[in-house]
């Protein structure tokens, strides 16, 4: 379960996201939407840790300080970035094992005098990043420097990245932007596949009738507050959002 | 949620995700990942310092510059940790080796050769540790210039060490060859260690090249926020690279030490880290052995030039601009770049 409590985030004098509260039950999707620069993403990256925020944060009812990535890492919160986002020196599957949430072994020491007890979490690491390479269908380009994929391999290169960590909570960032409708639509049955596995899924995106599939709410910020919440047809639908949001 | 519970036929393959059978098989990537530097580079360093020791023979101006080579070629190294893994311009690697020399040079009569160089290497991982956490924040040029004052600083420090009981100059002279006890090594034997001791560091870095502290440093490298993001640990993994690169400075500072006999403070200035980056930059810094390649090509290159000695700077500077404008990727780089060409070419038919 994710809960975030009042989270704010202010750049000098600007509040990006103002006391802004959102809950996602496990096996359930929220669609996060808004016109551009309404603090999406600045609430992503305030849940991730990446941004300095106030506000509570809970993972499965652990309290976690808000601003420790790696903590809120640990949880078991994986995300997903509006452009995807990959490490250009490094394999896909390197990439991928990035993802992994287990960082133990990763020192001096584990590299060079206890190895075998860090062989051995590599193995670990190396199949489930496979796995989720097979999840994608991107196993064949494990290989493959990240840097010579397409725009839509790389989003799946990231998608495999997030689930290599087992997330139980997973903030998608804008996932379905240069898809084509085919690949949007698998995208939704990714989502739809993680949600019945008891995953809880954010997903910030514009495109109604793709959120209209998975999400089971949508939330509405607007200039930083969270404006509307209720099930896709009622905020689809209401004047407010429409006017705030769709513009129409 | 495992990956294995979400795997489904239906699964999200796109249209430029299908399988590609030319890619190779879908688990190469382990062997990627352990064939990277492995004991292939090994076996191959062993060979070349062999090589390389039996061609110098008992040659004293040879040994003394194959043996600067490899002191330089340890320092070096080091930089390409943390300049090519970590990403941090590290111009206080010269400054680490002053550390070395000067604290070995301290402290070899009382606790000797062995101890003085371990001594080197720990006070020089602390400093680097500190560094490190100092300038956790500063980023690219920022970090270059915190480390410039660093060795700034530390020029001062060598030329002070009278404080420690060293000459006011800073110059520190009869700082005996390596041995134990009483015994010191000649040239050959020198070589022969510092070359042993090479080997161990070669050994050492291709572990580290072939383990997670790499995959993160690089990442840490290449998308900080999304590295950290990822629950890698930026400001922890940073410390361990420029630990890692500091400690080889270290011990390359106190063999230099040993195997020259007398140090002095602009050893060890910025202008011998500008030679370091060069190094690294020259033998190609996309690979550890780029750094030891650049090494032997900068110590080499003014021994070539002695019969245009009046020209030397100048042909030294045009060589080097040269080489960098011909080859941006280094030697390696180039080498690589034309292998692959041929390969290519062979391949097409």
């Amino acid at each position: 379960m994710f809960v975030a409590e009042n989270i704010t985030v202010r750049f000098g004098g600007v509040v990006a996201v103002d006391d802004v509260s959102v809950r996602v039950d496990p096996g359930s999707v929220v669609g996060l939407v808004g016109p551009n620069g309404s603090g999406k993403t600045t609430f992503l990256n305030a849940a991730t840790g990446v941004v300095p925020a106030t506000g509570k944060l809970r993972i499965n009812a652990h309290e976690i300080p808000l601003g420790d990535a790696g903590r809120i890492r640990r949880a078991g919160l994986g995300r997903t970035f509006q452009t995807p986002q990959s490490f250009a020196e490094l394999s896909v599957l390197e990439n991928v094992l990035l993802g992994s949430s287990d960082r133990r072994r990763a020192g001096f020491w584990a590299s060079t005098l206890a190895r075998p007890a860090m062989a051995k979490l590599e193995r670990e690491r190396h199949d489930k990043a496979m796995a989720a390479l097979d999840l994608v269908g991107l196993a064949y380009h494990a290989d493959t420097e990240v840097e010579t994929l397409s725009y839509g391999q790389s989003r799946y290169v990231e998608f495999a990245r997030v689930m290599a960590g087992d997330p139980e909570v997973l903030l998608m960032d804008e996932p379905s932007a240069g898809l084509n409708t085919e690949e949007t639509s698998d995208l939704a049955d990714f989502v739809l596949r993680a949600r019945n596995r008891g995953v809880a899924v954010i997903v910030v995106d514009h495109k109604i009738e793709y959120l209209s599939r998975v999400c089971d709410r949508i939330d509405v910020l607007q200039t930083g507050r969270l404006i509307a919440s209720g099930a896709p047809d009622q905020v689809f639908n209401d004047p407010v959002v429409v006017d705030a949001y769709l513009g129409v | 949620m495992s990956v294995s519970e979400v795997t489904s036929p239906a699964s999200p393959s796109t249209s430029t995700s299908s399988p590609d059978p030319s890619a190779g098989p879908a688990h190469s990537g382990l062997q990627r990942l352990t064939a990277r530097s492995g004991p292939l580079g090994i076996i191959g360093a062993t060979v070349i310092l062999l090589i390389l020791g039996l061609w110098g023979g008992d040659d004293a101006y040879n040994l003394s510059v194959l043996t600067a080579s490899l002191v330089y070629g340890i320092a070096a190294l080091g930089l390409y940790y943390a300049y090519s893994v970590g990403g941090m311009f590290a111009f206080g690697q010269a400054a680490m080796m002053g550390l070395g020399a000067y604290l070995t040079a301290k402290v070899y009569e009382s606790i000797g050769f062995v101890g003085g160089v371990l001594l080197a290497m720990v006070v020089t991982a602390g400093v680097g540790a500190l560094l490190a956490l100092l300038l956790r924040k500063a980023q690219h040029m920022y970090f270059a210039v915190g480390t410039l004052a660093f060795a700034e600083l530390c020029v001062i420090l060598f030329h002070h060490w009278d404080f420690l009981g060293g000459e006011r100059s800073g110059n520190i002279y009869g700082i005996p060859a390596p041995g134990i006890g009483e015994t010191e090594l000649d040239l050959a034997g020198i070589y022969w260690l510092i070359a042993g001791i090479t080997l161990a560091v070669v050994i050492v870095a291709t572990l580290v090249n072939r383990s997670p502290l790499r995959r993160n440093a690089l990442a840490v490298k290449n998308n900080p926020t999304v590295a950290q993001a990822n629950g890698i640990p930026v400001t922890a993994t940073r410390v361990r690279i420029l630990v890692f690169a500091s400690v080889l400075g270290g011990l390359a500072g106190a063999l230099h030490a040993h195997t020259m006999s007398s140090i002095a403070p602009e050893s060890y200035g910025v202008g011998v880290a500008i030679d370091l980056f060069l190094m690294v930059l020259i033998g190609g810094s996309g690979t550890m052995w780029g750094a030891l390649l650049g090494a032997f090509v900068l110590r080499w290159l003014p021994e070539f030039l002695r019969p245009v000695q009046q020209y030397e700077t100048v042909v030294y500077s045009f060589l080097l601009l040269a080489t960098i404008v011909l080859l941006p990727h280094g030697i390696l780089g180039g080498v690589s770049r034309l292998f692959r060409k041929v390969v290519g070419r062979r391949v097409r038919g």
